[in-house]
């Protein structure tokens, strides 16, 4: 059975969405961009990637699957050569173009700058940061 | 005071300087250490004698590939920490203006709208004047605005202002310990 969650698409155009937490499939709302939603979608290189409140926790969903913010296992890194980033959950890995490609002031390290500019990594900071989780359960509940 | 006046991005204009310009464009001209004490291990890192900081990556780790600096190399480490040491620069006039800002009454809002403006313009300081119509095109399409994240689209992500000033100040604490900028120091001898 379906379910659907107002989720706010935060790069790329400004758009509301509903994603389909059983299929993770996105579509249009047809609502303001800035309505109130349950959380954030980003769509990178075709797969969706969502992180929303549902059920009094964080989750964060890669297309079809969603696993509990606090219990996923995440990591991110950068092959500074083949200039790709991975970002892998419970084991499961997706490779993709790094954000900084092709960028003459990338600084590989300050990693910090990761936060502020790729979705992904955003996830990976808010799985770091207890606060930041509780900020966000309560202002996307 | 070197900031531009936030809420209307379209009439920021920025000029370009030399790649390794400081990262923050705050004003702060403090003597500034940037060395601090963390009393945990960070789990991407293992103690080895021949870490020039007494730290390697772990095998397998993102700082563990051989692209990054051979953290057994003095020099190599060393260069290392001077970024290191540039980046908490920033971070520390970042937060010097924050605290001002409040002190003097300023929203945390209206804080977080400047340094939203104040971050991309010390971004975009970087770029050589060539490569900046590439970079107002990539942040068009990524951000809906050529100079980078707007106050609107960092608020729906951090959800409120102090986590949006927030976002932009974390430290890894992994490349700090391996630079020798975070020293660990288990809390039984802190």
């Amino acid at each position: 059975m379906s379910r659907q969650i107002l989720l706010q698409r935060v790069q790329g155009p400004s758009e509301a969405l509903f994603l389909d937490v059983t299929n993770g499939r996105a579509t249009p709302a047809g609502v303001s961009p800035d309505a109130p939603a349950h959380g954030t979608l980003a769509t990178i290189e075709g797969q969706n990637f969502a992180l929303y409140a549902d059920q009094h926790q964080l989750w964060l969903q890669w297309n079809a699957d969603r696993w509990p913010l606090v219990s996923a296992s995440m990591k991110y890194g950068h092959d500074l050569t083949a200039e790709t980033t991975t970002f892998s959950v419970n084991g499961r890995a997706f490779t993709y173009p790094a954000w900084w490609r092709g960028d003459p002031t990338y600084e590989p390290l300050v990693p910090e700058q990761d936060e502020l500019e790729d979705w992904l990594a955003y996830a990976m900071a808010v799985k770091s940061d207890a606060a930041l989780q509780a900020t966000l359960l309560e202002g996307w509940a | 005071m070197p900031i531009e006046k936030s809420g209307d991005n379209a009439k920021v204009e920025f000029s370009a300087s030399e790649p390794g310009a400081p990262v923050c464009a705050c004003g702060g001209t403090a003597p500034f250490d940037p060395s601090y004490v963390t009393s945990t291990v960070p789990e991407d890192l293992q103690p080895h004698l021949r870490g020039v900081y007494g730290y390697v990556p772990k095998p397998g780790t993102e700082f563990s590939k051989p692209e990054w600096p051979d953290w057994t190399d003095k020099e190599a480490v060393a260069k290392a920490k001077l970024v290191r040491a540039e980046y908490h620069q920033g971070l520390e006039d970042e937060k010097a203006w924050v605290a001002d800002m409040r002190q003097k009454g300023t929203s945390d809002e209206a804080i977080a709208r400047e340094l939203v403006d104040i971050r991309n313009k010390a971004r975009l300081s970087k770029y050589p004047e060539d490569k900046l119509p590439m970079i107002f095109e990539r942040n068009q399409n990524k951000y809906q605005n050529k100079y980078g994240p707007t106050y609107e689209s960092l608020l729906k992500a951090y959800k409120t202002p102090d986590k949006v000033i927030l976002a932009g100040t974390r430290s890894n604490t992994g490349m700090d310990v391996l630079c020798g900028v975070a020293t660990v120091v288990p809390k039984a001898k802190l």
